[in-house]
């Protein structure tokens, strides 16, 4: 019984610091505009990325379109290698959705990068990147 | 009794002061994991705000220090842009800190000067509290 109450305080101590680090530390001052909600991530955007990640080229060529690889080419500029593509969030305006993705891998150097992608889903596909 | 509750209080301030320390000096990597997640970085926020409101000399104090002629395109860019377009609304989409670097997204909505209306992304790359790229 003394045990667990000694754990649960130290926890409980453990978890005051955390948090009086978090108000501690700078943060990002008040969004001056308005702003829109996040929404989930859409289904498009997470089998392009997971296409993306998959790093196979005829699949991307069966999804993606000519003008959308051309797009994608640049976007994912240095990475040779990708390794993760992972969804941080999206938002919505009149049906449209922009879908944001972090891939990481390796440049042409062999050094560990990341990128920002964020797709454009419209109708359920995904038309555009960054 | 009363050294019960000393001892108390003393196992809650050293869990306390470790949560803090190592939070302080962990906190980049620990925002490396999936589950503590990486929030917006002030620096984005403030480079962000800066491009929105045309303010060349904040996007120069985060920018990596360029040569003349790129510092001076800057401002002539920004004073042509001056009132072609107001922004609607600003939104962090979110980011992540891989390997030292801070990837922040953002979803912006501008109406151009002829009243047409525009919703663009834009992603930061953050490094030493730089912005050293931005698509």
């Amino acid at each position: 019984m003394k045990t667990a109450l000694t754990a649960l305080l130290f926890v409980a101590g453990v978890g005051g610091g955390v948090w009086a680090q978090n108000q501690a530390s700078p943060q990002a001052p008040a969004n001056p505009y308005p702003e829109l909600p996040l929404v989930a991530e859409p289904t498009a955007s997470r089998d392009l990325a997971a296409v993306i990640q998959a790093d196979d080229p005829r699949r991307l060529a069966q999804v993606a379109d000519s003008d959308l690889l051309g797009a994608l080419g640049p976007a994912l500029q240095p990475l040779q290698d990708i390794f993760e593509v992972k969804f941080v969030g999206a938002t919505e305006r009149k049906g449209d959705i922009l879908s944001a993705y972090v891939a990481s891998g390796r440049d042409t150097s062999g050094q560990n990068f990341s990128v920002g992608l964020v797709f454009r889903v419209s109708g359920g596909k995904v038309v555009g990147v960054n | 009794m009363r050294r019960a509750i000393m001892n108390g209080l003393a196992t809650a301030l050293l869990g306390a002061l470790l949560g803090y320390v190592v939070t302080g000096f962990g906190g980049p990597m620990l925002q490396e994991f999936p589950f503590f997640g990486s929030r917006e970085a002030p620096e984005a926020h403030r480079y962000i705000i800066g491009m929105l409101q045309n303010e060349p000399e904040t996007l120069a104090v985060l920018s990596p220090r360029a040569d003349l002629v790129s510092r001076s395109l800057q401002f002539q860019q920004s004073k042509l842009a001056q009132g072609q377009w107001q922004p609607l609304s600003l939104t962090y989409l979110g980011g992540r800190t891989v390997g030292g670097l801070g990837i922040h997204m953002y979803a912006i909505e501008i109406r151009g000067a002829q009243g047409q209306e525009q919703f663009v992304p834009f992603a930061l790359t953050l490094a030493n509290g730089k912005i050293i790229r931005r698509e």
